[in-house]
């Protein structure tokens, strides 16, 4: 043991609202920059901003799921 | 530089090294030092596309290489903690095979387009990701049926979405000319 299992668990919290946090405010940086690009130019266009896009909207939903798993595990739903 | 023995690729190999430091600590009850290993995996990750950078040494045969240590170091790691009983095997089960259709897919991309490439999916990369987080929580007894589950979930979602794009979509003229084109 490093640390005490009740340090761990904040420990592994902390990592991981952080890094929810830091990847949703980049996926959302990413959205804002290429979702007015897609009205610019027909997305079937642009397969490589689809694609993009796509990937920025699985990105906030793991964000989501993340947060979720942090409050569950803390909440005991 | 040489494209197969190189800086990054050195990186990239040694992540495997955390494999057996993670069944140590796993058999040894020391779960803290065992989720060490996953992280550690996760960083030299990161670590070997800035090492590429660096020293100039980035290969088609580097990406390739990574993706397949990614995909070796969290299959391993997730198949582990469903046989040691800290994960389901449900959605360990799920995960696998998400992960074999995919990677014959990409075979088929590969063929497609006539050279060996790595193909990039930003939507992937991200579910990749979460395999890797979801090594770590299982390690630390943190919700990990949850986010097996969700995991299994959003890649069928991904695996769904890609094989359109790897099977029917026109294929680019290189991966450096659509990354270009989607971030103009």
């Amino acid at each position: 043991m490093i640390v005490s299992r009740e340090a761990f668990t904040w420990v592994v919290t902390a990592l991981a609202v952080g890094i929810c946090v830091g990847w949703g405010a980049y996926d959302v940086y990413l959205l804002c920059k290429h979702l007015p690009a897609r009205g610019r130019v027909a997305c079937s266009d642009r397969p490589a901003l689809r694609y993009q896009i796509f990937g920025s909207i699985i990105g906030l939903c793991l964000v989501v799921t993340g947060l979720l798993g942090v409050l569950k595990y803390h909440l005991h739903w | 530089m040489n494209a197969y023995i190189n800086p990054a690729n050195a990186v990239t190999a040694s992540r495997y090294l955390t494999l057996p430091a993670f069944v140590y600590w796993m058999e040894r009850g020391d779960y803290q030092l065992a989720a060490l290993a996953v992280v550690m995996c996760g960083v030299l990750d990161l670590f070997d596309g800035a090492v590429a950078r660096a020293f100039g040494c980035a290969s088609g045969f580097g990406e390739l290489l990574d993706a397949i240590t990614d995909a070796i170091c969290y299959a391993f790691f997730i198949v582990f903690l469903a046989a040691h009983g800290d994960m389901p095997w449900p959605p360990v089960i799920c995960i696998l095979g998400l992960g074999a259709v995919n990677a014959v897919f990409r075979a088929a991309y590969a063929r497609r387009v006539g050279r060996a490439t790595n193909y990039r999916s930003h939507a992937m990369e991200r579910v990749v990701a979460l395999a890797a987080y979801l090594a770590g929580f299982g390690t630390t007894g943190f919700e990990p049926a949850y986010y097996a589950w969700v995991c299994a979930a959003l890649m069928l979602v991904v695996v769904a979405h890609d094989a359109r794009r790897m099977l029917f979509d026109p294929v680019p003229p290189s991966a450096e000319a659509e990354e270009g084109n989607a971030a103009a």
